[in-house]
């Protein structure tokens, strides 16, 4: 809590023959990160004389291509799967998704599984390659008689065999289209070149003329080359016999076979897809655990006969790594725990209370923290709810978002960890919405009041007069301004700690603890003026911020004075919080007066109400909302973060064999 | 039914509020989105992200139009009928009506900017959404301190929601 996990680093050596068995037994603990020693191996010449870096295993490659395999079939299989339901099914997947049921797989080793992947594969693809080559062929086919059909149905008004079109030993025939426009002119051109020349037209669609153009073999190509210059689309009758009406009918009905025959063909492939889909994505997951476990062996060092590695893992699971490592290797291994050295890239696990753990996805995105840096998710937690209620501040909206929270947490939040994260950020932050939202008086803007009392200007149950949004909204400015002082202050406090760590002590003077005293010094000032208390409180308050401020520029010299603005800058900022608030509100209240306008429409007004009053209000509540996480984010990225963050670490990530649909036999 | 100076006043400053804010949100989103266009020629899984840095820009109309609108209603041009608004209301109104509408204008070009280049990042790493994101949302800060003064103005001038 407050600080990323303390970390140990472990010095593991092994016999070859237990590699296997240690690298497995990490992977399926998933609790260590391995940290890759091959560069260390080739740059450090100590380390050069003893190790040489290892490889990833010689199976690799063949797992790759099986695993390709595999993903290639999966999803020519789910292409052919019987698709179930409609959108009632889709949104009760969403609200109730199932879990898929893990099934309990062995461990099979390397060899083992190559060969029973590749004989699951073998025995699918001699079921599915005779239907896929068949569906290629038809499919193939199908394209011809379209193209025919497309060539016929444009020809169809013209008696002709196609068989005519070919060209003889002293014919040649063109066929194709042209613009209605051009038609005179390209006939006075054609007659130029030869009067051996036969000219069948017909009108067609969009002033074009379809023609049929047959002349002696010798003045083919120049009539072809005039054709070309008068924007003729040439249409490709090679191949062709018979009128065009028997092609339509013919190609109409082979289609239709085709269809059929294809269908059929889907079938047989989605009784296949039913039967082997399970046990397909069992192989591909075991694979992807298997090509990663052999993969690994990249990051090691080797002798002749053992296998050295190097992981990090956090203190409270150090044990227990050590342990493993011991029982999977009989004992016939050396493992050194030792504390971070200076200089050593350590990765960040994060370690927060259940509460807080939702939000660390937010640090994440920003940027781990430093090793020795404060881990500032709990502040998160405890602020972003708020500073997005804040945000929100309507107690309608922030119902909707609440219900939409739960419905995830109970619904993808079984399957998908990032969406129970959401939900409980939703469910939390729209009760906030639902507390400011009531007591500054907007639910769905001034609903109550227009449509239930009839008065637009009576306040909703629960208001406190004294922070009533659109009567008193200076009194929530001055809410929003105390929280970012306050907030800004807890930001100082902990900046200035990161620096005395860090024994930068004339850092922490000039930019966290000069801060705290001018901040102190302007609230005694404050107080003794707004109050009414002792003078002595003002004196001392401007002593002390005097005092500050001379502190101030001696740290930074005369031009760090120029801070000062952005110190105003970043508390003026918590403003938003009023301003987003009041939006919400006034927006919704906009909504309300459209639907009491579109209610005067006589008839037409019923049915225009509730689009306008549930477009509306969707609309309003969906961008207020995304608009409250993206400035509740920024409040803490910009201005919290800016007084203290620095970040910048790697993530702890854990060699993991991320099984979703298996469990190992006993685990 | 006469309209009164101060009235027509209040009326500019509607205005002005959503005229300038909605031409800021309208560069700004035209910006945003040929950027989008852009980079959904290049992965067209990109069609949401791209879509969303450019309706970021819209936030500056829409405190326009809430300005506009809580302006028409405390003059009575909606939903009533006009009250009597004195010239100096008036101007007030305007002032509100500039504050919004001019800091909008600044605003949303500017997050057009930053979201169009933003859209770029994120089409060549897709962990740069969220960092994306909040530079884009950084501009916003203008349009909130132009909302801020307006209903501050309206608040000293009476003219909110009256």
């Amino acid at each position: 809590m407050f600080k990323p996990a303390r970390m140990k680093k472990l010095k593991i050596l092994t016999l070859d023959a237990y590699s296997n068995s240690v690298v497995s037994a990490l992977h399926e603990e998933e609790i260590v990160q391995i940290h890759d020693i091959s560069e260390r191996i080739q740059q450090d010449a100590e380390w050069k004389q003893i190790l040489k870096p290892s490889k990833a295993t010689a199976y690799t490659g063949k797992l790759s291509s099986l695993q390709m395999k595999t993903t290639g079939i999966v999803d020519f299989l789910k292409s052919a799967e019987r698709k179930e339901g409609g959108i009632l099914k889709s949104i009760v997947g969403f609200i109730n998704p199932k879990v898929p049921e893990k099934r309990e797989v062995e461990d099979l080793g390397t060899e083992a599984l190559i060969e029973r992947a590749e004989s699951i594969l073998g025995e699918v693809e001699g079921q599915t390659k005779t239907i896929e080559n068949k569906i290629n062929v038809i499919d193939s086919e199908k394209n011809e008689l379209n193209s025919a059909l497309n060539i016929a149905t444009k020809l169809q008004n013209i008696d002709i065999d196609f068989s005519d079109l070919e060209d003889t030993n002293y014919t040649s025939a063109i066929a194709g289209k042209m613009p209605s426009a051009q038609f005179e002119e390209f006939k006075k051109e054609a007659a130029s070149i030869t009067d051996q020349i036969v000219i069948l037209e017909q009108d067609a669609e969009e002033d074009t003329k379809i023609l049929i153009v047959v002349t002696l073999k010798e003045y083919g190509n120049k009539v072809s080359a005039l054709l070309r210059r008068f924007e003729f689309e040439l249409y490709n009758t090679s191949g062709l016999s018979g009128k065009p009406a028997a092609i339509i009918q013919s190609a109409e009905s082979r289609i239709n076979e085709i269809d059929n025959e294809k269908a059929q063909l889907m079938n047989e492939l989605a009784d296949i897809a039913g039967k082997w889909k399970d046990d397909l994505l069992v192989l591909k997951e075991q694979l992807d655990i298997e090509k990663n476990r052999n993969e690994i062996f990249s990051f090691f060092g080797e002798t002749n006969k053992t296998l050295m590695l190097e992981a990090w893992v956090p203190v409270k699971k150090a044990d227990k790594a050590v342990e493993i490592i011991k029982e999977s290797s009989d004992g016939y291994s050396i493992i050194e725990v030792t504390d971070p050295e200076e200089g050593d890239d350590i990765p960040i696990h994060l370690d927060n209370p259940r509460f807080a753990k939702p939000y660390e996805m937010f640090v994440h995105m920003y940027s781990p923290p430093g090793y020795k840096e404060i881990d500032p998710t709990i502040f998160l937690a405890l602020m972003f709810p708020f500073f997005f209620g804040f945000c929100l501040t309507d107690a309608g909206y922030g119902i909707a978002d609440a219900l939409i929270g739960i419905v995830l947490i109970l619904g993808l939040g079984k399957v998908n960890k990032m969406m129970r994260n959401m939900g409980i950020i939703l469910v939390t932050g729209g009760i906030w919405a639902v507390i400011l939202g009531f007591i500054t008086n907007s639910f769905l803007g001034n609903l109550y009041g227009q449509f239930i009392v009839g008065d637009p200007n009576a306040a909703v149950p629960g208001t406190i007069e004294a922070v009533n949004a659109f009567a008193h909204p200076d009194a929530i400015l001055i809410m929003a301004i105390t929280v970012g002082v306050i907030y800004t202050i807890i930001g100082l406090i902990i900046g200035a700690r990161n620096n005395l760590v860090a024994g930068k002590t004339k850092e922490a003077l000039g930019e966290q603890i000069a801060w705290l005293m001018i901040f102190v010094g302007v609230g005694l000032a404050a107080a003794s003026f707004l109050l009414g208390l002792s003078s002595i409180l003002l004196y001392l308050g401007g002593a002390l911020a005097i005092i500050a401020i001379i502190m101030f520029i001696y740290v930074n010299g005369p031009f760090g004075i120029m801070d000062l603005m952005g110190m105003i800058g970043n508390i003026l900022s918590y403003a938003r919080l009023l301003a987003l608030g009041l939006a919400t509100g006034g927006i919704a209240m906009t909504v309300n007066i459209f639907v009491g306008l579109v209610g005067g429409i006589p008839y037409i007004g019923l049915i225009l109400i509730p689009i306008v009053f549930i477009g509306g209000h969707i609309a309003n509540g969906a961008f207020q909302t995304f608009g409250g996480v993206i400035n509740a984010l920024r409040l803490h990225y910009v201005e919290f973060f800016g007084q203290f963050y620095i970040g910048g670490s790697q993530k702890f990530r854990a060699f993991r064999t991320k099984r979703k649909i298996t469990t190992l036999g006993g685990k | 039914m006469v309209l009164e100076i101060g009235a027509a006043l209040v009326a500019i400053g509607a205005g002005v509020a959503i005229g300038f804010a909605g031409l800021g949100s309208g560069l700004g989103q035209g910006i945003a989105a040929a950027g989008g266009v852009g980079a959904v020629a290049e992965d067209k899984g990109m069609f949401a992200q791209g879509l969303i840095f450019a309706v970021l820009a819209e936030t500056q109309a829409i405190y326009g139009l809430l300005i506009a609108i809580l302006l028409m209603l405390g003059a009575g041009l909606i939903g009533g009928t006009p009250k009597p608004i004195s010239v100096a209301a008036g101007l007030a109104a305007v002032g509100a009506g500039a504050a919004i509408g001019f800091a909008g204008l600044g605003s949303g070009i500017g997050q057009g900017i930053t979201g169009a280049s933003s859209v770029g990042a994120v089409v060549e790493d897709k962990d740069m959404f969220a960092q994306g994101l909040i530079f884009a949302v950084l501009s916003e800060t203008q349009a909130i301190y132009g909302l801020l003064v307006a209903i501050l103005i309206m608040l000293g001038a009476s003219l909110l929601g009256a």
